[in-house]
Parts: C-alpha cells; structure tokens; sequence
C-alpha cells in the first residue's frame, strides 16, 4: 500500500468509540451533496455514504481541515467481514498467490455543531498464503530492502489499527488534525519462522480558510512514522536455510547473505497537501500532495549494521470539475502520481571483533514511475433510482534500474475502465446498490535485463522477478461485481450486507478469483 | 484570477509533470575508481624469467563479482572493498614452468585514485603428499539427527616417487575463518597457529605412499555402519586420530584394527574432531623437532580486544605456532555467509574451500571437498591440481570418496549413492 493510500486510508477512518460517545444526529456544519443530511434517516445516509465513496476527488478528504466537507451527514458503522483471494499461480511470487481474512472493523463520522469527529478502530486477522522471496508484510512498502528466502510459506497476519480526527469549523477557518497507528504482526510456525512486527504512526494537521465563491483551500502537513522489527527463526535441529536480503530486482547483498536474521526498517515520512475544492453544487477542485520518505534498512545481528537506505519522493496531483443541474450530475478529473524511488548501499570495511565501518556509499537503485488519469462520472437521479456510469483510463510508466550489475525492468502500460452502478431506494427502510466494474489493461512498452546467475538460489529468484515482470507488464482484464443493501431496524438503526466478487485474467494465462462478503450495522 | 484559470493552469502543470516524469535518465550515476597497482618483486628470485599472462583479479566482497584486467589494462572500478589476486607465469632459467602469485585481502576502493602494493611470490612447491579431501561435515542418523565419528581426511601422493608418510604432522588451526580479530603479535607471515597435533608414527620409512595412492586419515577406524546405517566403514583407515577422555559422558573410541596417530597436542580435554561446520583450516607439516622440544619452544601468548556492547576488552591467549616453512599443504575452509579471513599466509593457501554456504547449513551433511584431478599419469591416477588456491583447487561441497566407493548412504532417508569420480566431478 502506498504512502498516499495509507494516509487516505487512516485520514477517512473513524474512530467508532469516540463517535459512540457522541450525541445523535447533531448539526452538519455544512451542506454541500445533497443525497441526505444529518439527521435523515439511517436509510438515507447509508445510501448517501454508498455514492459518496463512487464519486471522485477522495485526495481532498486526505487534508484533516477538508473533513467537515467530505459529507454533511453523520453516520456510525460495525462491520464483519470475510475477504478471500485465489490466484492460480502467483502474480507476483513475493506476494504468493492469495490470501484469506476475516476482519472487524467500527467507524464514525460525526457533525457536532461547529466540530467534526471521525474514527476507526479495525481488526483483522488472516493469512497469505503461498508468499516466497519475502518475508515481510510489507513488501510494496519496504521494496527493495527486504529480507527474503528461497522457502517462504504461508504467512499469518494480524492487524490493529486505530484512528481518530477531529476538525473544527470557526467562520472562515476550518482546521483540524488526526492521527493513526496500525500494528501488524505476522509470522510463520514452520522454518523458516518470521516474526515481523510493524508499527505505523500516523500524524496530520491542517488548516483551511473559506474563500469566495463557495470555495475553500486548505493546507496540511502530515507526518508519518513505520518500524518493522523482523525476526527469523529456524528450529530444525539439522540447521538452517539461508536468508537474503534483497537489494532490488533480483540482487541481494551478497555479504550477508546467509547471515543476519534479525533486521529492522525504519521509514519516515514528511508530506504537504494543498487543496481547493467547491462547496456548491457545481465548481472545480484541485490537489496538490508532495511527500518526502526516507528508510533505513539495518541489520541487527551484526551490530546495528545500516546495510541500505532509500528516499521515496513522491508527487500528487489531481483537478477536476464537478456540475449538478436538476437531475443530472457529472464530475470529471485528471491527475498524475509520480514518484522517484532511490536505493543506497552502504559499503563496509572489514569486521573487527564483530563491528563493520562504514567505508562508503553507492546509490545504486532507482525506482521510477508516474501515471496519469482521466475519470468521468455521470449520475442520473431519477424517482427512486440512481444510474452511474464512470469511465476512466490511464496511462501507467515504471523504469527501475539496479546500476551494476546492471538490471533494468521497464513497464509501460495503458489501462481503461468503467464502473457502471445503480442505487435504488425500494422503501423507507430498504435500499441497495449493485456496481458492475470491467477494466482491461494494454501492454505498451515493457524491457527486463537480468545478470546471468550465480548458483541455483539465484537463478531461483530472477525466475520470481521474471514473473512478477511478465504478469505487470502483460494485457489483464478484470471484472467484478458488487452488491450492497441496507434494510433499516428503526429511524436510527439499520442492517447490512456486502458481497463483491472479481474475477481477473493475465494474457500471460494465471487468473485470480476474489470475494468478500461482511455484515454491516449502521446507526 | 478566476478559478477557471487556476484549473487550465493546474492542468498544464499536471501534463508538464507527467512530461517531465517521462525522462528516464537516472540521476543515479555510480563513482567511479581508479586503481594503480605497483609489484614489488624483492621476493622474486632471480632466475624468474619474463611474466607471461599477468592479471589482477578484483573480487568485489559486497556483491560477491569478479573483474579480472590484464597487467596493460587501465583500472577502473566501483568504490568498494575488494580481495585482489595477481598471477602470472615465467619460465625459470632451468626450463620449469612457475607462477608468481600475490593477494591482499579487503582492500578499500575509494572514489578517484588508489594507489596499491603488491608484492609476488613464486609459488612454493612441496614435495611432499598434499590434502586430496576432507569431510567434516558428517553424516545424519535415520532419524536426522546427527551423527558424530566418520569424519576423515584423505592425503595424496601427486607425485612421480614414493612418500614416506612417517612423521607427518596433520594439523588444525586454532582461529576461526569466520572470526576476523587483530592479533597481537601478528604472526601469520611467519607461522600459523594451531590447536590440535597429530603425526604419523614411523621411525622415517615404515610408510611409504606410492604415487597416485592414498593415505586415509580417520575420526574412528570402525564400521560405522553398525551404528549408523547411513554411514560408512572406515575400519580400513590408515589411521585414526583417538583421544583419551576426561569425560566419562564424550569418550573416544579406539579401534583394535586401525593404528593411532601420535597425539602431540590438541587443545580439548576430550575428543577432537573436525570443525563440523567447516569453519576452520587444516594443513600437514613436517616438525623437523621432536614432540617435546616442539611444545616446549613453540607456544607463544597473543592479545587481542573483544568489541562487546558493554565495551572493548583486551584478551589474552596462547596457542602453539607452527612454521611456514615446515608446512607441505593448508587448505582453509570457510562459508561464504561468515567467511571473514584466511588463516595463513597467501603463500601457502591464498583461498577457500566450503561445504555449505551459511552456518549450520543443513545441506553440508554427506559432502566434503575434494582437489580437483586436472588430468591423469600414464599409470592411469589423478594428478590433483595444487595451485596452492582451495578456491581454485577444490571442489567444493561433493559427494565424498568413502560414500562414492562404498555405495552408501548420500541423504538421511538412505539413498544410496550411484555416481563414482574422481574428485567428485569428473567421472571414473
């Protein structure tokens, strides 16, 4: 998950005990969309939070100052679910070839007068299954710097995770703050044993000022802090398998490789996000979201060894415009995601009594990508009916360069999509939504060089980086369908159900069938 | 400014974003160093002809690649810290072919110019029998657990006479390949410093090696098939090396069919076997002293510090050293996920041999490493290659030549062995 996705994620979570505590059906601060307002019934709001997460323009919602805008509606939920993905083999063999969890999740959102309070608290527990050449829960995050074997296995994993916001309205200036942790233990009971935990702070403050026009800018800065501890274990009295840590793109630090089983990466993060958005029916938004992140990769077992160190810095950047005139509504938006992605190695002297100096450095990675999208929306609201239908398409480049030995991966890619949904309110306390989703994404340009190997476990993981390169870079189309229908207990409460299933093939012929189904109580 | 404005403008910067983006030239570009290399030939004798096929060979230690450049090449590498190797052969002014080695171990490479000393030697060459295998790694029991007693060392005849094997001194050393410390003094230009001892008995020719035969240098001259079905029988060694136990719990077997080496020291109370992970050196020396004169005259106490997170601690030891110049053969041992140093000077053994390549590697059980046969006598045996390089000289991790003669077992679920070599690569 990206720096960006996390942020959004813990920034759009509420904390359902603080929500709890809070008086229902308070006053929304604003009314910006008018599907429901505060104190509408739970029916109404459910529906209104169902078309709110389909429309565009989710980056603003990121800036703690904007989340008195998001929605003018309060809305409490607990959720359990299942989630279940089968790939028929591995798209990528350093995230195996699926996973199950089950996961329980409580989240608000609440309008109080001029306050507005958000929270989340989560749990999930589950299991990867099949993962090899990484073993770390983190591997998109961590990339290139993780520890890795030949064996790997399946991978039990729990995750905790708190959030919580508050933001604050007085005239003109809107301000706020937030602030997340997540916890992530993983592990395995059979050798090799990984026990890796992560922690990820999350902080977020912003200030907004209400301008002319109906528009209002705001300003954030975030702050993020990531540790995850590894540790592997082997218990089999006739020894061990060797433990990697790789350097990128099938490399791995051939020193110390088979030593150093306990490692750590610390990554912090620094962001600031500019945003403009319209509170009228009709107006334009635009974000902007620059972040910095540096990681260190160290490994414990030879003193605290710094072995490798990165910089993601990473740019966001989204318009649009979005008009609603009597029964239609249309929003369109452009963005762009780039981000440059550098590895260093550090280059030691020889150990004496267990310590190794530092003798140098060399930048040796670089990970470079940027995307580009368009996303058009089009609802039509009609009695009791709304038809949506959002097309988008995008353009995807991703270059990574290890220098020596050289390797070069490069994957252009084309993507185009439609998302096609319709919410019908069948009573005054039942609703549901199915959206119908199809994208197809079409191969560009696409180049791996690899070294030739040199011993069999080698060979082993450019054959892992190999397929993890042809299914990225290969055609893919995907379908999926969702369902959602909420029937209301009282005026305050209602009940839930959400079944999605998804279906995705690989031109390269691996195909992955996903699902999910979760109960949600609404209130 | 009008908000309409504000987007055309965002956009134009989204589109030259994503233009910019598109440029694809790293601004990672690695350093890069020059590296001179001046021989001193002070130990060359003088009768070494002109050098033939000079070269460097540049070993880059962190990522494990090998550049090799020609005496007349420039230079030029990462920054980084590197093994360098010289080699280069001359005709001696009596006909002979020889070569001029030199090494120096983690050499720093920095950015710009590096100036470098090296400093050749003519190979030594010993007359005298050389280590053609050793397995230390052991064999595993029919319930995996491991088993203890049937590790050997196999010793060699390459040349075209006899050998008298009597008074031969197989040694171990007592540092580790994998444990780098700054010894005070620093002996290894002279001497190498060992722990355990032992000769073969002999009044001077009661042993006689042919060429292209074997001496079998056994743990425990049994059957060991008897105890352990995966392993083999080793009661036709040539000798043993037995220890009389001061624990009643670890005591040492002493085999009625197989003669004892003479024990001049080793440094356990108990018994002496192999270095099972394959961390330590082995070598065969002639002590032109006797027992006690040696272990009177050649114990030595050496410093050296110990880094802990608590701080920095002088240690003191003593150990017995043992002359370069008696030594006939040495080959050190090693992983590659440990390996730290050699143990001896590079005149004697400029690299390493393994089995496995991580500690406690779980694939070294029914391996050992063999020298290399590189072609064979009119009499049908192997000559070994000694280039006095276990690098170059060994095959690394093979099946072992007891194994392979015996048909038994190569894994703990006893599947019995069917290949037969040589040294454990080229068929017989």
């Amino acid at each position: 998950m990206s720096q960006f996705k996390v942020r959004q994620y813990i920034i759009f979570s509420a904390m359902a005990a603080i929500a709890s505590a809070l008086p229902e059906g308070a006053a929304a601060a604003t009314s910006t969309v008018p599907d429901a307002d505060s104190t509408g019934s739970v029916i109404s709001r459910t529906l209104a939070e169902s078309r709110r997460q389909l429309r565009l323009n989710t980056a603003a919602f990121s800036n703690p100052a904007m989340m008195p805008l998001r929605q003018d509606y309060s809305l409490g939920s607990i959720r359990a679910g299942w989630e279940s993905r089968r790939e028929s083999r591995p798209f990528a063999v350093e995230a195996g070839h699926g996973g199950y969890a089950g996961s329980f999740d409580a989240s608000a959102y609440y309008h109080n007068g001029s306050a507005t309070l958000w929270g989340d608290a989560a749990y999930s527990n589950g299991r990867r299954l099949g993962q090899r050449w990484n073993e770390s829960a983190d591997f998109d995050r961590l990339y290139p710097y993780v520890t890795a074997d030949s064996i790997g296995g399946d991978l039990n994993c729990e995750r905790y995770s708190f959030a919580g916001g508050y933001a604050h309205t007085a005239r003109r200036v809107i301000w706020g703050v937030c602030g997340g942790y997540t916890a992530v233990l993983s592990y395995r009971n059979v050798d090799p044993r990984p026990r890796d935990i992560t922690g990820d702070l999350t902080i977020a403050i912003g200030a907004g000022y209400r301008a002319a026009f109906g528009y209002t800018a705001a300003l954030a800065l975030y702050f993020d802090k990531f540790r995850q501890s590894s540790d592997i274990a082997f218990m089999s009295e006739l020894g061990v398998s060797k433990i990697y840590h790789l350097t990128g793109l099938g490399s791995h630090y051939y020193r110390f490789a088979g030593t150093g089983t306990s490692t750590y990466n610390d990554c912090h993060s620094y962001g600031l996000s500019l945003n403009l958005i319209s509170e009228r029916e009709s107006g334009a938004f635009l974000n902007a979201d620059i972040s910095l992140t540096d990681q260190t990769h160290v490994i414990e077992d030879l003193n605290r060894l710094p072995m490798a160190s990165l910089w993601h810095k990473e740019l966001n950047l989204s318009a649009g415009w979005r008009q609603s005139a009597g029964r239609h509504r249309m929003e369109a938006e452009i963005g762009a995601r780039i981000y440059r992605r550098h590895g260093s190695e550090n280059i030691f002297g020889d150990a004496t009594s267990g310590t190794y100096p530092q003798i140098g450095s060399l930048e040796i990675l670089a990970d470079n990508h940027h995307s580009e999208y368009l996303r058009l929306l089009y609802e039509l609201y009609l009695d009791r009916t709304m038809i949506g239908i959002s097309p988008y398409a995008t353009l995807s480049h991703r270059r990574t360069v290890y220098l020596t030995p050289r390797r070069d991966r490069l994957i252009d890619t084309a993507s185009i999509g439609m998302e096609l949904y319709a919410d019908r309110r069948f009573s005054d306390r039942l609703c549901a939504m199915l959206t119908l989703s199809a994208s197809h994404r079409i191969p560009r340009t696409s180049l791996l060089e690899l070294p030739a190997p040199g011993d069999a476990a080698e060979a082993d993981l450019h054959e892992a980086v190999t397929t993890g390169f042809l299914n990225a870079s290969c055609g893919a189309t995907s379908f999926s369908a969702e369902a959602k229908a909420d029937c209301a207990l009282s005026r305050r409460y209602a009940l839930g159900v959400r079944a999605r299933i998804g279906y995705t093939r690989l031109s390269t012929s691996p195909h992955a069938l996903e699902w999910s189904a979760a109960a949600v109580f609404s209130f | 400014m009008t908000i309409h404005k504000i987007l055309l403008w965002l956009s134009a910067a989204i589109c030259c974003a994503a233009i910019t983006a598109c440029d694809d030239s790293l601004e990672a570009s690695l350093p890069q160093a020059e590296v001179v290399i001046d021989l001193d030939m002070a130990d060359i004798p003088e009768d070494t002809g002109s050098l033939h096929d000079a070269k460097f060979t540049f070993r880059n230690i962190s990522n494990g690649t090998t550049s090799v450049y020609y005496a007349d090449e420039e230079i030029s590498l990462i920054p980084g810290l590197y093994d360098v190797d010289y080699s280069a052969t001359c005709l001696l002014s009596n006909g002979v072919m020889a070569t001029l080695r030199a090494q120096q171990q983690s050499v720093t490479i920095t950015q710009g110019r590096n100036n470098l000393t090296l400093r050749p030697y003519r190979n030594i060459e010993s007359d005298d029998l050389i280590i053609a295998e050793i397995f230390f790694a052991g064999t595993l029991q029919t319930s995996g657990n491991q088993y203890y007693g049937d590790d050997y060392v196999k010793l060699y005849n390459n040349t075209d006479h006899v050998i008298y094997a009597d008074g031969l001194t197989f040694f171990e050393s007592k540092f580790l390949t994998t444990q780098k410390l700054t010894f005070t003094p620093d002996i290894m230009s002279e001497a190498m410093t060992v722990q355990a001892l032992y000769t073969i008995p002999g009044s001077g020719t009661d042993h006689p090696v042919q060429p292209g035969e074997y001496l079998l240098l056994a743990d425990t001259g049994i059957d060991h098939r008897a105890i352990n079905p995966n392993s083999f029988d080793l009661s036709h060694a040539d000798f043993e090396w037995y220890d009389v136990s001061s624990s009643p719990s670890t005591m040492d077997i002493d085999s009625p069919s197989v003669p004892n080496l003479d024990k001049w020291y080793c440094y356990t109370q108990t018994v002496f076997m192999l270095h099972n992970r394959g961390f330590k050196t082995y070598g065969i020396a002639r002590i032109p002293i006797d027992r006690e004169q040696y272990l009177a005259d050649y114990y030595y106490t050496y410093e050296y510090e110990t880094v802990t997170a608590a701080g920095t601690f002088p240690m003191s030891q003593s150990a017995y050293r043992l002359p370069n110049e008696w030594i006939a053969d040495v080959v050190n041992c090693s992983v590659q996920a440990e390996y730290q140093w050699t143990l001896c000077t590079p005149a004697l053994d400029m690299g390493w041999t393994h089995c496995g390549t991580i500690d406690k590697d779980k694939t070294r059980y029914f391996h050992s490493v063999r020298r290399k046969a590189i072609g064979f006598t009119p009499d049908g045996n192997p000559i070994l290659q000694d280039t006095n390089n276990s690098t170059l000289d060994f095959n690394p991790m093979v099946i072992p030549s007891e194994i392979e003669d015996q048909h038994s077992a190569i894994d703990a679920t006893g599947t019995p062995c069917t290949s037969l070599t040589w040294d454990g690569v080229t068929p017989r």
